[in-house]
């Protein structure tokens, strides 16, 4: 650690990894359960679009998927975060992967955004 | 900076392997989310469509691409990492809020076996969906 190091709250992050882990556990298992197999009949489904179109036309699909994007992107960027910080020992290196590592998670928040809406 | 060297010292016990799964399994999965919206998003233009053959036909453009047996195997290996980043995930917070410290490797073993067995059940259906399909069969 030094003074020109990018500052993180790692309490915060570390309490906001758990936090978002253990919905993320219930979101993204349930995702997968639910829209890439059929438990009903015990197999694995192919989507088709009318599933799909209907999917995104009910609000309560586009909430869950909202959280989704809010829960999943921070606790992947703060990962990647916490690699940089332990393999790149060179400060403009881990300056720009950081900044490199937020614009992808924004980049990928604002077009899972515009799919929602 | 403790160290000049790039290299980071492994200690290949159990605690190490279970954290070293864990990073490769995130950042792996992090690429895989960024693809996946991509994708997403190009589902959602098709789905939106009002023509049902036009939506149809871009549907299957691009579902014909997700369907290559290659993806359908890739993706039941972005199962083993979810399960296992999830798994694992439960083990952290059972270390960490609960009192897992002292039981980790047992704990990270139950935690394999539990993956093994959902990898089995879950990653066989998709095994069967992908070789139906490959034999011609309705998705």
């Amino acid at each position: 650690m030094n003074d020109t190091q990018a500052k993180r709250s790692y309490t915060f992050w570390w309490f906001f990894q758990r936090f978002s882990g253990v919905l993320l556990l219930v979101t993204l298992l349930g995702h997968i359960f639910l829209v890439h197999f059929n438990l009903a009949d015990f197999k694995a489904v192919a989507l088709t679009p009318d599933e799909v179109a209907a999917r995104y036309a009910d609000p309560l699909m586009q909430l869950f998927y909202a959280l989704f994007l809010i829960l999943a992107i921070p606790h992947g960027v703060n990962g990647v975060l916490n690699a940089i910080d332990d393999y790149l020992r060179n400060d403009l290196a881990r300056t720009a992967a950081t900044w490199a590592a937020w614009a992808l998670g924004l980049a990928v928040f604002v077009f899972g955004m515009f799919t929602l809406v | 900076m403790g160290s000049n060297s790039y290299l980071i010292r492994y200690k290949w016990r159990t605690g190490m392997l279970a954290w070293l799964l864990h990073r490769l399994t995130g950042l792996g999965l992090m690429f895989y989310l960024t693809l996946h919206i991509f994708v997403t998003r190009g589902f959602h233009e098709a789905a939106r469509l009002p023509d049902p053959v036009a939506r149809a036909q871009e549907f299957d453009k691009i579902y014909g691409v997700l369907t290559n047996p290659l993806f359908g195997f890739l993706e039941i290996a972005l199962l083993g990492a979810v399960l296992y980043h999830a798994l694992n995930g439960i083990r952290v917070l059972i270390i960490d809020f609960g009192n897992g410290a002292r039981y980790h490797k047992a704990l990270w073993a139950v935690m394999m076996a539990v993956w093994a067995l959902l990898m089995v059940v879950f990653g066989g259906l998709m095994a069967v969906h992908v070789l139906h399909k490959m034999g011609g069969g309705a998705a």
